[in-house]
């Protein structure tokens, strides 16, 4: 990682969020010779990606395919990284764009931290754990998780108690309580915008009770439970630890639903509802997984043979949308549902121990006030122009991945690489414009480029 | 059974109100939140619209769900797509009334609402022909309203309009009946059918299941609506069976039980029509959301009956002579075509269609459990496989 | 473990971070006295015999939901182990510790 000498600093791209959109914008980028700096608000880079079990249609493990592409990010030349770091608002400059970004304080020096763990088994306090979906337990000072990148502690002021006990292990003396909050500006000639997604509520609609039992669980909470680190160590249910043997899986809950204002598809749902089914027949072979959908969009390469083979494992597929589920004593839910496709007994009262709800994919809550970029009816960056689908409505700032509507990892890495070769061009032509004589306008300003068009030159 | 395909059904049921049919994924979300769709057996509101939606109008004319259906309006609110159920329902309910009516005129008053008019006046003007023509003696010096309209006679109009009309409404029902039960209507023993009438008088007298639609809101529309029933069954007996005591020259004093009578009807049926009239208006309760000029007409015409027999009573009281023969004969020319409008070929009909779903559901089921099947779920009937 | 006093630096260090912070509040003290006694209380029951985790709630008269997030902390950070099943039940065990400084070694 480049050192962070002062804080203000210029950049050929700017890009914004590190997920896996993010990471392969950059590394396209990167190696064509321009500079990247990734800006992530986490404290590790990798996104929604990191945290997932396995991935569709491969059955790949996710942090296996992940975390080679965040340490090439992180160890590219080319790139430079900041996490903890939050975009706040963009604002064209005549000579391109400049983002003022604000880094929270870790409490710990990056710079110093050799990640041995030592503070975090020193301190005592525990918390729900943000990457386990609160599952699991993190301390107040801890390495995000395991394969997170950069591997540094982070200190969780919320829950620290100021006991100093981290302080006295840290072999390097890399704990650093002054830390502040810092805002400072990025300059680039081009920026990405890769902040990706965020789940709507599990709560929105108040007839599925998710508020009253802790049985009704977030498909990221599944695929915590399914991931090679589960927070406890295998499937369970978080209520009482029950190992469940009958689990709902329903399909819309948070999209396709005028009444919720997302009136889209996921489009990545329908996949990793029977992926997850698929490997919870693997971890719980006597359990009886139903899967209660409106219709079944498997519609990437592969998509259609990996339902149908679900299908054949004896996975049961319920056409129906469900819009009541009724907690009960035990802990167990109580799906309705109307099976449409059924001849008799329609109407359907089914018991199960967990129910997953297929939240909708919404635009990231919080940050970024991006206020110059349009965002479309959905609330994703527009991307105005068909024949350009990376562009926004601003020159020279350009979208990636899920920050521009739902999509999957395949999607989301070809949409990144046409994202980096669309400000590639973008950063050349300005050079070219800006190396021309100065003439007609006269008001001009050079942007500021560092060296890259050598690079791009000797490439 | 082979399914005969209708195209233009779905078309058919736009012009009695269920606009948005096409919205309907069929995801079946509205069943689930209908509060009385799962006592019902689970198939409504979905089936019926997916009947509909394939243009199977002999399966929709034999499905009586639509009438188990007390416009809460749920399945509206949480409607994916919203793609109102509630009111295809409604629409469902226009279509049966108008497939069940053998004359054609209840097709005709729901897709014209000039036609509808145009018929109302006709009766009208006939109404007030007769007495323009044949009334008795007026005199001015007090009020004789029964030398003007003796009662006699007006009673036989009554038992005449009367014996017209249940013709007319139960031969209706009588297709409804076979429709619904099909094969089966030979097969049930008489001992079900005889079982099941205390159903029937159940609900055509409490409307009971309206209190299960959920929201606070539903509980205060059945007593409103309930008041309006005891309203007009007041006036029914009134009118058919107490008119002679009912329609004297003599001033009883006020708490006499013949004057009590007459305006607890009144009021019964001015508050709720008025309070439903401004409702629609408002238009913010589902089940007021969408008019069509049918709802609109049948309370007009209910308030302005009783507003003119309410006046009848006023003036008679005051010994305004002249105004009292008026009154009472706009009275009749807005009763009578009301009347003869709307309970064969009309809204109005669901005071009977209602209860007799319940009932052919109570008959079916024990038809059922008689034959030592498994309770039969009323959907399967119409199932999409 | 090999900890070491804080310096006069870190002392001062660590007052500026609890007046940034606005002191140190009452909940914050009481949620870990909590999670101290709690677990306490849970290694005692453990260490009778392993249970599982509505045996445990019960036995503590705590929520379920509550004693399984606890039991996951202490299983996470090597307090506890799995130690077969019962019924549709994990049971957990404790781990025995010699000194203090095998703790946190996962
Ligand atoms: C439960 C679940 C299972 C899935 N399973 C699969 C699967 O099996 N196969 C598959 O192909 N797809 C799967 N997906 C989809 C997959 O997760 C996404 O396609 C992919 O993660 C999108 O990557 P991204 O980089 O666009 O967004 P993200 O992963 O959301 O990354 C965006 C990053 O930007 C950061 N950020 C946001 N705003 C700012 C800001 N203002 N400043 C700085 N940083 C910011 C965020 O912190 C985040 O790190 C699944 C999705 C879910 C919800
Ligand atoms: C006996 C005389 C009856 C009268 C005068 C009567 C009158 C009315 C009127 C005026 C409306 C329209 C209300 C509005 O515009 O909001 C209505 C609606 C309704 N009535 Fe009745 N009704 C009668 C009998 C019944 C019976 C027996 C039932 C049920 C068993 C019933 C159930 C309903 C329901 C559910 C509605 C609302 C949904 C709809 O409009 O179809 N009614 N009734
Ligand atoms: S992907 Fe499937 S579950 Fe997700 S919104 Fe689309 S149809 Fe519904
Ligand atoms: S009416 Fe709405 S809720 Fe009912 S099946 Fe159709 S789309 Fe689903
Ligand atoms: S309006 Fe109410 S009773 Fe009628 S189908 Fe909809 S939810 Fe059921």
């Amino acid at each position: 990682m480049i050192a962070l000498k002062t804080l203000n600093r210029r950049t050929d791209a700017l890009v914004v969020g590190g997920g896996i959109a993010g990471l392969q914008a950059a590394l396209d980028l990167a190696d064509q010779g321009f500079k990247a700096l990734i800006v992530e608000r986490q404290p590790s880079i990798g996104g929604h990606m990191i945290a997932l079990s396995k991935v569709f249609p491969t059955l790949d493990c996710a942090s296996c395919i992940t975390t080679p592409k965040m340490s090439a990010a992180v160890h590219h030349p080319k790139i430079e990284l900041l996490v903890n770091t939050e975009v706040q608002s963009l604002e064209s400059t005549g000579a391109g764009q400049r983002a003022t970004v604000t880094r929270q304080p870790t409490y710990v020096d990056n710079d110093k931290c050799i990640g041995c763990r030592l503070c975090e088994y020193a301190c005592e306090v525990e918390y729900p754990d943000p990457f386990e979906q609160g599952l699991g337990a993190l301390r107040a000072i801890a390495i995000p998780f395991a394969n997170a990148i950069p591997q540094v502690a982070v200190l969780n002021p919320a829950y620290c108690t100021t006991c100093g006990l981290c302080a006295r292990a840290c072999p390097t003396g890399a704990i650093d309580y002054t830390q502040e909050a810092v805002t400072f500006t990025i300059d680039a000639g081009a920026v990405i915008l890769a902040t990706g997604f965020s789940l709507n509520s599990l709560n929105l609609k108040p007839q599925f009770h998710a508020a009253q039992s802790r049985n009704i669980i977030s498909p990221l909470t599944m695929e915590r439970l399914l991931a090679p680190h589960a927070p406890y160590g295998r499937v369970l249910r978080p209520s009482d630890g029950k190992i469940p043997q009958s689990i709902a899986f329903i399909h819309c809950a948070g999209s396709r639903d005028q009444t919720l204002g997302v009136p889209y598809c996921s489009r990545v749902c329908c996949m990793y509802f029977i992926k997850q089914a698929m490997l919870l027949s693997g971890a719980l072979p006597l359990a009886d997984l139903t899967l209660y959908y409106i219709d079944i969009r498997a519609f990437g390469k592969g998509y259609e043979q990996f339902y149908q083979n679900a299908r054949a494992m004896g996975i049961n597929f319920v056409r129906g949308k469900v819009l009541r589920i009724e907690p009960l004593a035990d802990g167990d839910l109580l799906v309705h549902v109307e099976a449409t496709e059924a001849a008799e007994h329609c109407y359907r009262k089914v018991r199960h121990d967990l129910v997953v709800l297929a939240q909708g994919m919404v635009p990231p809550s919080g940050g970024p006030a991006l206020v110059p970029v349009r965002r479309a009816t959905d609330g994703f960056f527009d991307l105005p122009e068909a024949t350009d689908p990376s562009g926004t409505n601003l020159p020279g700032v350009f979208a990636a991945g899920t920050a521009a509507g739902p999509k999957d990892i395949v999607d989301t890495i070809t949409d990144a690489g046409a994202a980096a070769m669309a400000a590639g061009r973008y950063l050349q032509r300005r050079r070219r414009e800006n190396s021309a004589p100065v003439g007609e306008a006269g008001t001009r300003r050079r942007v500021h480029l560092e060296p890259t068009m050598d690079a791009v030159g000797a490439n | 059974m082979t399914a005969h395909v209708n195209h233009r059904l779905h078309d058919d049921i736009r012009y009695f109100g269920g606009k948005d049919v096409d919205g309907c994924m069929n995801c079946g979300a509205c069943t689930t939140t209908c509060p009385l769709s799962e006592n019902a057996g689970g198939g409504f509101p979905r089936r019926v619209i997916r009947l509909i939606q394939t243009g199977q109008s002999d399966r929709l004319a034999a499905n009586t769900d639509p009438w188990l259906c007390y416009y809460c309006g749920e399945c509206s609110t949480h409607c994916p797509r919203q793609a109102n159920p509630a009111e295809t329902m409604m629409a469902a309910r226009r279509y049966l009334t108008a497939r069940y009516d053998w004359t054609g005129l209840a097709r005709l008053f729901y897709q014209s609402a000039w036609a509808e008019i145009a018929a109302i006046c006709a009766v009208g003007l006939l109404v007030a022909g007769l007495f323009i023509g044949w009334h008795g003696p007026v005199v001015l010096q007090r009020v004789a309203l029964n030398t003007f309209a003796p009662v006699r006679a007006v009673e036989v109009g009554d038992w005449i309009m009367a014996g017209l009309l249940s013709f007319f409404l139960l031969s209706n029902a009588f297709r409804m009946v076979r429709w619904s039960l099909g094969e089966d209507v030979r097969r049930i023993s008489a001992a079900v059918y005889w079982r099941q009438i205390p159903t029937f008088f159940l609900h055509l007298f409490t409307q009971k299941r309206w209190r299960q639609c959920g929201s606070p809101q539903g509980g205060l529309r059945w007593f409103k609506h309930l008041l309006l029933v005891s309203g007009y069954l007041s006036m029914l007996t009134l009118v058919l069976i107490l008119l002679r005591w009912f329609q004297t020259d003599h001033i009883y004093p006020f708490y006499y039980p013949q004057r009590l009578w007459g305006y607890y009807a009144a009021v019964a049926l001015l508050y709720p029509t008025v309070d439903f009239m401004i409702s629609r208006w408002r238009r913010k309760e589902p089940i007021h959301r969408f008019s069509e000029a049918s709802d609109w007409i049948f309370l007009i015409m209910l308030f302005l009956t009783a507003l003119t027999g309410l006046l009848v009573n006023l003036v008679r009281i005051n010994g305004w002579a002249l105004a009292t023969y008026v009154i009472y004969v706009l009275h009749l020319a807005i009763a009578v075509p009301m009347l003869v409008v709307e309970v064969p070929f009309g809204k109005w009909s669901h005071l009977l269609y209602r209860p007799l779903a319940i009932y052919l559901r109570g008959v079916q089921e024990a038809a059922a459990v008689e034959r030592g099947a498994p309770a039969l779920a009323p959907g399967a009937a119409v199932s999409s496989s | 473990m090999a900890t070491k006093p804080l310096t006069t630096e870190q002392k001062q260090a660590l007052a500026l971070f609890r007046k940034r912070l606005g002191g140190v509040s009452k909940e914050k003290h009481e949620r870990l006295k909590h999670q101290v006694t709690l677990r306490k209380a849970i290694r005692d029951f453990l260490a009778r015999q392993p249970a599982t985790i509505p045996e445990i709630a019960s036995a503590l008269a705590r929520p379920a939901d509550e004693v399984l997030w606890q039991v996951m902390g202490m299983k996470k950070y090597g307090r506890v182990r799995e130690a077969g099943d019962s019924g549709w039940y994990a049971r957990y065990g404790l781990i025995e510790r010699e000194t203090e400084a095998a703790a946190g070694e996962v």
